[in-house]
């Protein structure tokens, strides 16, 4: 069994007046309510321009048996320019603005095939990197005859 | 001031063994400036057994800058590997949070309007006189009408806030929505006037426009209808 963990440390000295911000969480993903690791994995490294609007990051759930299942998405912004970031969205609900070293790790649904993670770069090219886990990913049928 | 947010990423799904780690520094759109505001690590829980009102909004758009660098990190504390909490952003389905499972993200925190009127205290009012809204009567003192106004002012009203011009009061509500109250620009729904023998005391209704409702509120909708727990913070503009 493949095993993935994602661990996350959050702490800050001095967001709480007195009190010592430590939050710290490892979770092992696994598939869709069992006990067994997701076995699907896909990532890279690519540059996002202002110039390419929205881009789908991955699709939604094209077969029923991708949707509603155990997903994760990492995203981070390899921007140095402050101002530069990344809008992230959920097909046209926007989710939230990725800057310039910022990363994002949440469960994806792919609740239908209009459902793809959506991208757009805004103040200056985002270099960025990413890895989707999943439970399920149908392949789509190809063209060659 | 620095809130880190680090995250280790390990897998050997594939042959060759992944293992990353990413740090960030929690910082106000722009980067220059630290976030300083959080709502502070709190636990949700999810008891009910009435399916159709086991969701909860979690973080109101409101509670953040709209298109601030907002982060919102969420866990759920289930151990039943079957228990998921979904995740949704207004209406649209982020993901299902599995037993164990944490998430941490971006928020944009896109606004609604909030419903919002004038009422202005005029005619000649009679002390012991009421005005009633939202469930709070006040009960003029005297008979001038700014310091009625003023009582006016003064309360404490769950679902509105209020500031004061001379004898007329704003209100405002506290959340975005299209809360029905205000009904059109000189009416809303709620208000009585309980006037003595004889008298002309009003409270006329101007300047009202309806909400709209906010499209970034954070729902969770636990899977089950036993007790889950949600725990999450809000860091914000």
């Amino acid at each position: 069994m493949a095993t993935t963990t994602a661990s996350v440390s959050i702490s800050s000295s001095d967001l709480q007046l007195g009190n010592r911000l430590s939050i710290s969480a490892t979770s092992t993903l696994m598939k869709t309510g069992l006990t067994t690791g997701l076995e699907i994995m896909e990532m890279g490294k690519n540059n996002l321009t202002v110039a390419d609007s929205h881009k789908a990051l991955y699709e939604g759930g094209v077969a029923a048996g991708d949707r509603d299942q155990a997903s994760y998405v990492y995203l981070c912004n390899d921007a140095t320019e402050d101002t530069s970031y990344i809008e992230v969205g959920i097909h046209d609900t926007i989710m939230g603005r990725l800057y310039a070293g910022d990363w994002m790790f949440m469960p994806y649904a792919q609740g239908d095939n209009a459902a793809e993670i959506s991208i757009e770069a805004e103040g200056g090219t985002c270099p960025y990197q990413y890895a989707i886990f999943a439970t399920a990913k149908t392949l789509i049928d190809s063209d060659q005859a | 001031m620095a809130t880190t947010a680090v995250i280790t990423l390990e897998s050997d799904i594939t042959s060759e063994t992944v293992n990353f780690s990413t740090s960030a520094t929690l910082t106000k759109a722009g980067g220059a400036v630290a976030l300083v505001e959080a709502s502070g690590l709190g636990r949700t829980n999810f008891l009910s057994t009435d399916p159709a009102s086991r969701s909860k909004v979690i973080f109101r758009a409101e509670d953040a800058t709209a298109d601030g660098s907002n982060k919102i990190y969420m866990k759920n504390t289930s151990a039943t590997a079957a228990e998921f909490f979904t995740i949704f952003i207004d209406q649209e389905e982020m993901g299902r949070l599995y037993a164990g499972d944490w998430a941490f993200f971006p928020w944009s925190a896109t606004q609604g309007t909030l419903e919002t009127f004038v009422v202005t205290i005029g005619g000649t009012w009679v002390a012991g006189e009421t005005w009633a809204f939202d469930g709070v009567t006040t009960a003029a003192a005297n008979t001038t009408v700014a310091e009625i106004a003023a009582q006016v002012d003064a309360q404490h009203y769950p679902n509105w806030t209020t500031s004061i011009t001379g004898a007329a009061v704003t209100f405002i509500a506290r959340h975005a929505g299209v809360n029905g109250v205000v009904t059109a620009a000189d009416a809303v729904i709620g208000d009585v006037i309980v006037q003595g023998g004889g008298s002309d005391a009003t409270g006329v209704i101007s300047a009202g426009a309806a909400g709209t409702r906010s499209e970034a509120d954070i729902v969770v909708l636990p899977s089950v209808a036993t007790t889950m727990v949600l725990e999450h913070m809000l860091f914000n503009e």
